[in-house]
């Protein structure tokens, strides 16, 4: 297992290198001038040579790549331009608010998906199970950028009972957990379904009525557990998604994370901003993809990693 | 039964919480103070008064900086009013030998104009860490030891702060940071061609680039600046070259504002400048208002400045503002905090408006409908603002949006007869009213030429119409007929749309960096309105970088374009038709390259001109030039909206000057009772649900029971 571990870990080093290299080639080949962006169109030419230099953006591409490159090995992803301030700093100071929002929309998310997945593959060709489907056709189909206003519509301005937008406590946190929460389970109704209807004919479960188990042992300790690995991993996907795709949740809201820092790194061309969001996402992504195949051995004890 | 349990606990709990209403995204200890809340939807990339020039950013710097002038804020039009100097200056003007001349000598007799500009004395600097002194005198904080550097983090973090008074030297040491190769002004360019000096500054601060390190200190003290001279600790000269009266404007820009040198070489270490800790991101100044919290990614907190210099409520206004002047000679600023967080999308911002938590609104074209009622005697507000008491002030912006030509251009530029009447009749042709109808809501005003309402020589009325475009009926202008387009562009050689001698359709083309959806819409809009008269209009849409490198090669056509007054001048907006400002070659800000000797000679003329009959018989002859020759085919002056609640006053729409928060009040009393009344939250849902829980739940509880119960052991 340590094994295992120690070679994941280190397979982490060669793909965010590749993902920081491409993000720095990609990102140089937008349109756009970040001295433009940062100076202005009355700035004098010679401020433009001059701050071009200070930022080494006349350099050839390539010597900047090793500078980047450089600097990124010792473990710096270098000073934001439009922050004036180290990118990790910047980058930290945001990621608590996206990690806050994702764990909420992830409890939102399985608290309504597990039980209505169970319910409507137990209920499987019932009313039920079409209602619950049809709730998961719906979200599934609802973009965030749709059901967010339409949260803040009812809860907000109807009944009055949430902020519109904002970082101000827990209430303010509710609706834009809601609106990924519930895209979230939309999925992840379908798949717990289809995960427990595959297991649900199994012969385990058989035995285990004909032994008398009761119901909700059998659900919970047999059914239920030998349908968690489809699960896991797509809740793994999701989750890794959600800490770094909310960006239209996080702009609806007001919600200061690491979605709407990319997106402003973005459109003012802030070079070493972008590079060091687009990495941090994708070293999010390849931890929590570690994690859920970690967690497959600890829900089931026949996968050994060596 | 755990589960209804649980929730009537949760309904109780949260019944109790209705005293404050749930939806207030503040913290209830705020609702009687007397903060503004408002947003912002960009966040400013500056804050050092030489460097920052988006209207994003002046909203804060405004309030900080104190140029010595400001406009006053209820006189129309716009007028300059001292603020930190005793009185407005009147030029001085020179020879090239330095004599002084009277002041009608003609303008190429003018070498120099000296403006001496006195300040009054004990305005003080709001605190800050960079004025703090030890016992002995010396500055606390300006040699910080890596050891105090690492308890700080933000400019809060440093326990002690200093003032001291305002000095002539400070404006200097302003004036001199324009040229510092470092902070990159974008006015530097621009103002090194009038103040005697700053060139020669900014050559020799370049020169010495190797003591100009980011993180060194330059003390701008040693370095003279001849063009800007201290008389003494209140007073001080600038000399510009030649005459230019827009000059006294400028210095009513925070660009003039004074820094204090200490403040400069606080910012200068290097510890610091590794924070961010720099003068671009926490101002220094001696206004109302100082920036306690900058977090641009979430909000902006300006708190009352408790040092600021003893200004007053305006006494005098226009007829019109007599319930403005209810605090006429009250000291300023009214309001103690205000609250600017970061919204990117209008609908929250909107919404909160609505609640009462947001002070002011604009309008975005979703909420007009819901806002606004158009009616024959102009915008109203709907009955569901009124019922909420709220004001809608609106107000002609001094901004001119016009779709020019590219005067280089071969088929539709020049100076020929031929393209003057295919531009004319495309001025008629496309119908702005409808434009401004269709994607404005009817905010603005069809151009007439190229002066907005508000800026001295617009005419109003009959005597202000386009007579090319216009005609004159039952008291109001009304376009001309597409038969007549047609016939001019019959005159101009393509009868029918075809060029009469080979007959090929006449195509033209729009050159844009618009691309998305909304874009759309306006372009098939405009290929309808040349389709009236038989051209074809084929976009062009490329990136934006793309379409500025055309514009300085001049290989566009027809482009939109649009200017913001810097100053109220006219000036201003006709430097952007003279043909030293051409974008080609010359990189100037007339982007239709437009060159007209005859309307060049009477810019020379008015552009010194003080305002007046003279004045205003040259500007009329240059309007009907640009009216005859039609580089700008058409365009539109948009009008500002703007929501108010009831309990938000002494507001009157200034689009010139940004330094209006001062004059602002609150009423925190009325807020709140008004936020309580309108968010009250609905429980009847919650019963509902209640109830449905307890139908679902109790049965499926019994039911359950009885079978476990029946299970045979």
């Amino acid at each position: 297992m340590a094994r295992y571990l120690l070679l994941r870990l280190l397979w982490v080093m060669p793909v965010a290198l590749g993902v920081a290299s491409g993000v720095f080639f990609f990102i140089h080949l937008l349109p756009g001038d970040p001295i433009d962006l940062m100076l202005g169109e009355m700035a004098a030419d010679a401020n433009r040579v001059a701050l071009r230099e200070a930022l080494h953006l006349d350099e050839p591409i390539l010597k900047q790549y090793g500078r980047y490159m450089g600097l990124l090995i010792q473990g710096d992803l270098g000073q934001s331009f439009s922050m004036k301030q180290p990118v990790l700093t910047v980058i930290l100071a945001r990621y608590p608010a996206t990690l806050q929002l994702s764990l909420a929309a992830l409890v939102i998310a399985l608290f309504l998906a597990i039980p209505l997945g169970l319910l409507a593959a137990l209920r499987k060709g019932t009313g039920t199970d079409r209602g619950i489907l049809l709730f998961s056709l719906v979200g599934v189909a609802t973009p965030n950028f749709l059901l967010g206003p339409l949260l803040i519509l009812f809860f907000s301005l109807k009944m009055d009972w949430l902020p519109v937008s904002g970082k101000a406590g827990f209430s303010s946190l509710v609706l834009p957990a809601l609106t990924l929460g519930i895209g979230m389970s939309a999925i992840l109704v379908r798949m717990t379904r289809s995960s427990v209807l595959s297991v649900i004919r199994k012969e385990f479960i058989l035995t285990a009525q004909a032994k008398g188990i009761p119901t909700r042992w059998i659900i919970v300790r047999h059914l239920f557990r030998n349908a968690l690995m489809p699960i896991i991993t797509l809740v793994g996907l999701q989750f890794g998604a959600l800490l770094t795709g909310s960006i239209i949740t996080e702009t609806l809201f007001s919600w200061p994370g690491l979605g709407r820092l990319t997106i402003s790194a973005i459109l003012s061309r802030d070079y070493p901003l972008v590079q060091g969001c687009v990495l941090v996402i994708a070293l999010t992504y390849l931890m929590v993809s570690l994690l859920v195949d970690l967690m497959y051995a600890v829900v089931d004890p026949r996968v050994r990693y060596s | 039964m755990k589960g209804p349990f649980l929730f009537s606990i949760l309904l109780a709990f949260l019944i109790g919480c209705t005293a404050s209403s749930l939806n207030n995204p503040y913290p209830q200890e705020e609702a009687p103070k007397n903060i503004l809340y408002t947003s912002f939807s960009e966040r400013p990339k500056h804050l050092d008064p030489a460097q920052s020039y988006s209207s994003n950013e002046i909203v804060f710097t405004a309030q900080i900086y104190e140029p010595p002038f400001q406009y006053h804020y209820l006189k129309r039009p716009y007028t300059l009013v001292p603020l930190t100097a005793t009185d407005i200056p009147t030029p001085t003007y020179l020879d090239a030998q330095g004599t002084p001349l009277p002041a009608s000598a003609p303008d190429s007799a003018i070498a120099f104009s000296l403006y001496e500009i006195k300040i009054t004395p004990s305005i003080f600097y709001q605190p800050h860490p960079a004025l703090a002194k030890t016992s002995e005198g010396a500055y606390r904080y300006h040699a910080l030891t890596n050891e105090e550097l690492k308890s700080i983090d933000a400019l809060s973090d440093f326990k002690e702060t200093g003032s001291r008074e305002l000095t002539a030297d400070d404006y200097l040491y302003g004036i001199k940071r324009l040229a510092h190769p470092n902070i990159h002004s974008p006015i530097y360019g621009f103002m090194s061609e009038y103040i005697v000096g700053l060139k020669t500054l900014g050559t020799r601060l370049q020169e010495e680039g190797s003591k100009l390190q980011e993180e060194a200190f330059l003390d701008l003290r040693n370095i003279p600046l001849s063009g800007v001279e201290v008389v003494d600790r209140y007073t001080y000269w600038i000399k510009i070259h030649g005459k230019y009266p827009p000059f006294l404007y400028w210095l009513a820009m925070p660009f003039f504002a004074p820094i204090p040198w200490e403040a400069d070489q606080f910012y200068s270490q290097k510890g610091l400048i590794e924070k961010n800790i720099t003068l671009d991101w926490y101002p220094i100044g001696t206004g109302p208002y100082m920036l306690t919290i900058n977090d641009p990614n979430r909000k902006m907190i300006l708190v009352k400045n408790p040092n600021f210099h003893g200004e007053t409520y305006p006494t005098t206004g226009e007829p019109e503002d007599q319930s403005l002047l209810a605090d006429a000679g009250q000291p300023l600023p009214f309001i103690d905090k205000a609250i600017y967080s970061l919204e990117k999308e209008d609908i929250p911002i909107w919404n909160k408006f609505l609640q009462g938590y947001y002070d002011a609104s604009g309008i975005t074209s979703d909420s007009f409908d819901q806002a606004i009622r158009m009616g024959a005697e102009g915008p109203d507000l709907t009955d569901e603002m009124k019922a909420k008491e709220i004001r809608l002030l609106t107000s002609a912006s001094p901004t001119t949006y016009y779709m020019g030509v590219n005067m280089l251009d071969a088929v539709i530029g020049g100076t020929s007869a031929s393209a003057r009447y295919l531009r004319q009749a495309i001025a008629i042709a496309v119908d702005q009213e409808e434009s401004i109808a269709i994607f404005n809501n009817g905010r603005g005003i069809a151009m007439q030429g190229p002066l907005p309402p508000g800026i001295f020589g617009y005419r109003e009325g009959e005597a202000g119409i386009n007579p090319i475009v216009y005609d004159w009926v039952n008291g109001r202008p009304k376009r001309k007929s597409v038969a007549e387009a047609k016939v001019l562009v019959a005159k101009a050689g393509y009868p029918n749309g075809r060029e009469a001698a080979s007959g090929k359709p006449l195509i033209l083309y729009f050159d844009t960096a618009g691309s998305g959806p909304d874009d759309k819409a306006g372009f098939d809009w405009l290929r309808k309105q040349f389709a009236k008269i038989d051209i074809q209009l084929v976009i062009r849409a490329t990136d934006y970088n793309r379409f500025q490198d055309k514009m300085l090669k001049g290989t566009a056509q027809l482009f939109q374009w649009g200017w913001h007054a810097d100053y109220p001048d006219p000036e201003n907006f006709f430097f952007l038709l003279y043909g030293a400002n051409a974008k080609v070659g010359k990189n100037g800000e007339n982007a239709t390259n437009y060159s007209s000797p005859e309307f060049d000679q009477l810019f020379d003329q008015m552009r010194n001109m003080e305002n007046g009959p003279n004045r205003q018989a040259i500007i009329d002859q240059m309007v009907e030039i640009v009216r005859q020759d039609a580089p700008w085919v058409s365009g539109f002056h948009p009008m500002s909206f703007g929501l108010y609640h009831a309990w938000y006053t002494n507001i009157k729409r200034n689009d010139m000057s940004y330094n209006t928060l001062k004059y602002m009040r609150l009423d925190p009393a009325l807020r709140a009772q008004k936020r309580h009344q309108w968010n009250q939250p609905v429980w009847w849902p919650v019963g509902i649900i209640a109830a449905a829980l307890m139908a679902f739940m109790v049965p499926a509880v019994i039911t359950y029971r009885k079978k476990e119960k029946s299970r045979p052991c």
